[in-house]
């Protein structure tokens, strides 16, 4: 028999679940108009304000149930974990609108080497924050150990990008949009490991850092 | 580091035929709040009425093992129990004034421990303001103590156990009768009286034990199944069937 306290604590994960899926459509979008030169910002924005409102939703209902149930153990560390999972899911969204507005602000620009080292580390930022919903989703905390392995590449593939891109003397525009571009992945998956410790948190009650 | 006050060492209870508690282990450190929980029948209750050796009183009642109060095992053979109730108060789940004025439920042990007459007044005093109710009973002490609410009686009970000078302070459920209000007033008093006194508390109340106490055993059917830092056991217990009590997924 479900206590009401697992109904509620079901509820607010179906939230994350709903604002991990809307910020990884919304991380997509992004770096396809970052490819394709396209300005899908307005589109971009509206979701990461939905997102934003649903990490509202989950602080209020999280908060509701502490006062409501007084939570102890694993009860308390998964609803503590969900906020700050909240404010790290709605750091997705934020990032992904930030990456669409950079066309919307600077317009299109000439490829600094096809772009094509943004695209790798498009792919590995992705495979993080999917990664990281997944754990949210099954309370896997295993997986912390393969995620923190991907989000190293992201670090690692930033920091090259780094480099090549204070060398580089191509078209301004180009390096403007490329370095914020490397940077705000990189950031989207460091929230992707924060996820990771929260759920390895929550399930286990030992705090493990990633970072 | 400080020395332990009670020392709990292989100590099993029977009532008849049934064993109650098994092999309790515990080690409770002075001037602090050690909280006791677990479900009803667990013996928690009884471990706490052993302190006291109140259980003694039952006539079924056995024991092996030992208890030490600053070193001294309480049930050695020679030992004087009315000077061990002396040095170990108790406050019980209902509050239970004696039916005499305010004054009088606090005169009424040390007179018969012999303390004169001329100092009782300053026992009341100190022993009222020890439980945070004499600036609200100073100028009635003469009434009745049934006059007094719930919570002031239990406060009551809780000077009444002051007034004999003891260094450990044994709690059954001390709250389970009063409302909320004079719940956190005794709450209040809990944190105040372990600067100078032990407290030992018994509770089925979680978030009272997570709020005043430093450490939290956990018993179930007579054995003590974890005993650790209060934050440690409701944020992280390391037993299952803790984890399970706390979260309300037992039995």
């Amino acid at each position: 028999m479900s206590r009401p306290l697992d109904v509620g604590i079901s509820q607010i994960k179906g939230l994350l679940m709903k604002m991990g899926k809307l910020a990884m459509d919304s991380t997509k979008l992004a770096l396809e108009d970052f490819h394709n030169r396209e300005d899908n910002y307005a589109q971009n924005k509206m979701w990461s304000n939905t997102i934003q409102i649903l990490a509202e939703e989950v602080e209020d209902q999280a908060t509701e149930l502490i006062a409501l149930h007084q939570p102890m153990a694993s009860d308390l560390r998964i609803l503590k974990a969900y906020i700050k999972i909240a404010y790290d899911v709605e750091r997705y969204g934020r990032y992904a609108m930030d990456i669409s507005e950079i066309i919307h602000l600077i317009g299109e620009w000439e490829p600094i080497n096809n772009d094509l080292t943004v695209k790798e580390l498009g792919e590995s930022a992705l495979h993080v924050m999917e990664m990281s919903l997944e754990m949210v989703n099954t309370m896997n905390e295993t997986m912390i150990f393969e995620l923190s392995k991907v989000e190293t590449n992201t670090d690692d593939l930033y920091f090259d990008n780094m480099r090549k891109l204070s060398e580089c003397k191509g078209d301004p525009k180009g390096i403007v949009a490329n370095l914020l571009t490397i940077r705000y992945l990189e950031r989207l998956a460091d929230h992707g490991s924060y996820i990771a410790e929260s759920i390895s948190y929550a399930a286990t009650g030992k705090r493990i850092s990633i970072r | 580091m400080k020395s332990n006050k009670i020392k709990v060492e292989e100590f099993n209870h029977w009532y008849g035929d049934n064993h109650v508690l098994k092999n309790i282990n515990m080690d409770i450190k002075p001037n602090i709040v050690t909280a006791i929980m677990g479900p009803s029948g667990c013996g928690k209750s009884t471990l706490l009425r052993s302190i006291n050796r109140i259980n003694d009183l039952i006539p079924i009642s056995k024991t092996s093992g030992s208890i030490y109060i600053d070193g001294e095992d309480i049930f050695q053979e020679n030992i004087d129990v009315y000077e061990l109730r002396k040095r170990v108060g108790m406050v019980f789940q209902k509050p239970n004034p004696f039916p005499m004025s305010i004054y009088d439920n606090i005169a009424y042990a040390p007179k018969l421990h012999g303390v004169p007459n001329d100092e009782l007044e300053k026992v009341v005093e100190k022993s009222l303001r020890g439980a945070a109710l004499w600036d609200e009973v100073k100028d009635r002490l003469e009434d009745s103590a049934f006059g007094l609410s719930g919570g002031q009686q239990q406060r009551l009970c809780i000077a009444r156990a002051l007034s004999i000078n003891p260094d450990i302070i044994l709690m059954d459920e001390p709250c389970s009768a009063l409302d909320p209000i004079a719940t956190t007033k005794i709450e209040t008093l809990m944190r105040e009286l372990k600067e100078d006194y032990t407290v030992i508390l018994v509770t089925h109340n979680l978030q009272q034990a997570a709020r005043v106490s430093e450490m939290t055993a956990f018993m179930y059917l007579g054995e003590m199944l974890e005993f650790d830092i209060t934050r440690d056991i409701f944020e992280n217990p390391s037993n299952t069937l803790t984890e399970n009590y706390i979260t309300g997924k037992f039995g």
